[in-house]
């Protein structure tokens, strides 16, 4: 009886659904960044099927279809783009300089600190994509040949990150201008970033989201060169 | 309501578009059906101002879609053990680096901008 239930499509979609809801307004009461709604409700449900012993592949009936809707999240991420498109052609070089800087930092900080510490190949390739939007970093992920699920949560740890690093950061490096601060807070840690952003301003908010979406591009338009270097120097 | 629909099925047309020019170029197809509604919207084929219904929600929401891929995480567990804090300490260099340098780059070319002025 219970089986069947777990089974069905919409148990994974009403889990996800509910466990989401709750979790907004768990955040929305206590608004600290580890509360991250995408966080608790992933480990709440990792928990709930390990306790009960639910199979993945019953949660993933439903999951799929979650799934299937991410090509259309990254769609919509053309809006934020066009919304912001007067600003970025009014400092392109600025902005455009930034975010490759930043893209590249990423890439190769990556691949160079996993060697040192000996970190297994396809690890690597899921840790590639880690500052830019999921939707985005997953595409990188799979063209790669990285573990999906590990390339989501670092994602998201790289975001809370970002949330608690800009401040020393901005700090002792003597980061000061609003559009500097959006662009370094939205190639470092994306969305999550972006909200935190949005509460130092305006600027920082909108340079924050345009970011997002650029670091996202580059990074993907990226992937089938670091596919060669890959196989050129074996990790 | 009619709003809603004009959101969801111009949405879905790019999607589908993009999808097959996808399956000719080298590029993801999400990303070309990104491509398309951006260039749509630049020349006001389609009003942005439109796409503030379920558009709005899905982008205010975008958490909820990454829940189901990193349930999965459960199937590699085993990859991850051992590696924890190596993870932990990579991420915190990088994003640590990625940060100071994003932000640095624009402030220099920013302060070239104002003296060029």
């Amino acid at each position: 009886m219970i089986d069947n239930i777990t089974a069905s499509p919409i148990f994974g979609l009403v889990l996800t659904g509910v466990v989401y809801f709750l979790s907004q307004l768990v955040y929305r009461k206590y608004k600290i960044p580890i509360l991250n709604p995408f966080l608790i409700s992933t480990v709440f449900i990792i928990a709930l099927l390990l306790i009960f012993d639910i199979p993945l592949t019953d949660y993933l009936q439903g999951g799929q279809w979650i799934i299937a809707a991410l090509p259309v999240t990254i769609i919509l991420l053309a809006l934020p783009l066009y919304r912001q498109i007067a600003l970025l052609l009014e400092h392109k070089f600025a902005i455009l300089a930034g975010i490759s800087a930043g893209v590249f930092t990423s890439i190769t900080s990556v691949l160079i600190l996993s060697k040192l510490f000996g970190i297994d190949e396809a690890l690597i390739k899921s840790l590639v994509p880690k500052s830019i939007t999921t939707p985005l970093g997953l595409i990188v992920s799979e063209t790669l040949g990285g573990i999906a699920s590990v390339t989501v949560i670092a994602i998201v740890v790289t975001g809370l990150m970002g949330v608690i690093i800009y401040i020393p950061v901005f700090k002792f490096l003597k980061i000061t201008h609003p559009i500097a601060q959006g662009i370094a807070i939205g190639t470092t840690s994306h969305a999550i970033g972006t909200s935190k952003a949005l509460e130092l301003g305006e600027v920082q908010g909108a340079m924050s989201s345009l970011a997002i979406v650029l670091a996202g591009i580059i990074t993907v338009i990226s992937a089938p060169l670091l596919l060669v270097i890959f196989a050129l120097f074996p990790m | 309501m009619m709003n809603l629909i004009y959101e969801i099925v111009t949405v879905l047309l790019i999607y589908l578009a993009g999808y097959g020019l996808g399956l000719v170029l080298p590029l993801p197809g999400s990303l070309m059906s990104m491509a398309i509604f951006f260039i749509l919207l630049l020349f006001r084929v389609l009003k942005s101002e439109k796409y503030t219904g379920i558009s709005k929600v899905i982008l205010g929401n975008l958490a909820f879609f990454f829940i189901p891929p990193a349930v999965k995480i459960i199937d590699s567990m085993d990859v991850l053990s051992g590696n924890i804090l190596k993870l932990i300490a990579l991420l915190i260099i990088s994003n640590l680096l990625v940060m100071a340098v994003a932000g640095k780059v624009v402030q220099i070319f920013l302060k070239k901008e104002h003296i060029d002025d």
